[in-house]
């Protein structure tokens, strides 16, 4: 059976994994921006609305924009969460504790709705 | 002001604002948004998306150390999470309908709050020997290391059900203003649950990038969450917060709240201030 502290030892796994991918990611796309427009005046950069979709970012990835790889670093930090809670719905239903596998999987449902939901 | 000049200067509040976060369980936001806000009259809106980005940073930065030193209670977490991230969603949906400034008025009142309850509690002197029979149905209690040396003692939670109840109203602030999760979180646990406060900030901490991921994720398809503005807040809040964290187990207990109710009640300052300046 799966000990607690052998789970929390595999989400700290997880969150290291998932910071490091986000940090190298931002660090790049931040890069390559600065490169780019580091000597531009500040306003026009900011008003710009993004509206898109995880779907959409995902596909924007592909362009390898310096923005597009940010944008997947931020992606990158929510799916970590989503991780480390499907792992502990998955620990919880491992070890039969019925109440908190329940109580995992209810908020694991909300947040994959509102990863996924569209107005 | 070029955008290279921006980029450094959030890059370092973005690290005071990890490492603030770490310490006091409130993520990064409490810093983030004023100083995008009033010193770079950046929009409201944009600058609470990145505040709820540097909430993932923060959570994703310190829970790797706060697990291993065996602070954060997961069950806890998770039980009072579900209150949270309901709240969270609702806030989030809410967003186009809720008048904000009246929001912020009130929300300023609650840290003004919350910054004397913080003080006033005396942890060292409560002896609980009893629990919550929910706590015990739930397996809430536990321990939690005291000195270096992993000693470790036991606490007993108490007044589940108001903890829940506060924990549902922490998630619809955050869903509506992009910040006050933490705050909230934390006085649950430390007021409601009597929780030791380090085992409070640390839990907090480990919740709080859940239920921004929640927010992050609606924030996104509003356009709210700005590729330019977030990626120095991350790089300064994770390398913050990974330092903060390293701090926690040295730091005495009284600092730290000490430490928590100056943020809370300048947060509470900027609060008011922005919401009678109709900056939103």
């Amino acid at each position: 059976m799966v000990s607690t502290k052998k789970i929390e030892n595999f989400i700290v796994l997880i969150l290291i994994i998932g910071t490091l991918i986000s940090v190298t990611l931002v660090v790049i796309g931040g890069t390559s921006y600065l490169i780019q427009h580091g000597t531009q005046l500040l306003q026009a950069n900011l008003i710009k609305p993004l509206n898109k979709s995880a779907a959409s970012i995902l596909q924007d990835i592909f362009t390898f924009s310096p923005l597009s790889m940010i944008n997947l670093g931020v992606l990158v930090l929510v799916l970590v969460q989503i991780l480390r809670v499907g792992l502990l719905v998955w620990f919880y239903y491992s070890i039969r504790d019925k109440w908190f596998t329940i109580i995992s999987a209810y908020i694991l449902i909300i947040l994959l709705y509102g990863l996924f939901w569209r107005r | 002001m070029t955008v290279l000049t921006f980029s450094v200067l959030l890059l370092f509040f973005s690290f005071i604002a990890g490492f603030l976060g770490a310490l006091t369980g409130l993520g990064g936001g409490v810093v983030v948004i004023p100083v995008l806000v009033l010193l770079f009259h950046v929009n409201m809106h944009l600058a609470m998306g990145a505040s709820l980005v540097s909430v993932l940073a923060t959570s994703s930065g310190t829970s790797i150390a706060y697990l291993r030193q065996g602070y954060t209670n997961l069950r806890i977490g998770m039980f009072l999470e579900t209150g949270a991230i309901l709240g969270a969603l609702c806030g989030a949906l809410l967003i186009p309908f809720i008048p904000i400034t009246y929001l912020m008025i009130l929300f300023s009142f609650i840290l003004f709050l919350s910054a004397y309850l913080t003080l006033a509690r005396r942890e060292e002197k409560e002896h609980y020997q009893e629990t919550h029979p929910w706590a015990i149905t739930l397996k809430l209690n536990g321990t939690y290391p005291v000195k270096a040396n992993s000693e470790q003692q036991s606490y007993f939670v108490q007044h589940v059900p108001l903890g829940l109840f506060l924990m549902s109203i922490a998630g619809l602030l955050s869903g509506l203003l992009g910040i006050g999760s933490g705050t909230l979180k934390v006085l649950a646990m430390d007021q409601a649950l009597r929780l030791p406060y380090k085992v409070a900030t640390t839990t907090s901490n480990f919740m709080i990038g859940i239920t921004a991921a929640m927010s992050t994720s609606i924030y996104f398809t509003h356009g709210y969450i700005n590729a330019p503005i977030v990626f120095p807040v991350i790089l300064g809040v994770v390398i913050g917060s990974y330092i903060g964290a390293k701090l926690l187990m040295k730091i005495h207990t009284r600092a730290l709240r000490i430490i928590f109710s100056g943020v809370i009640s300048l947060l509470g300052l900027q609060m008011l201030y922005n919401a009678l300046a109709g900056s939103t």
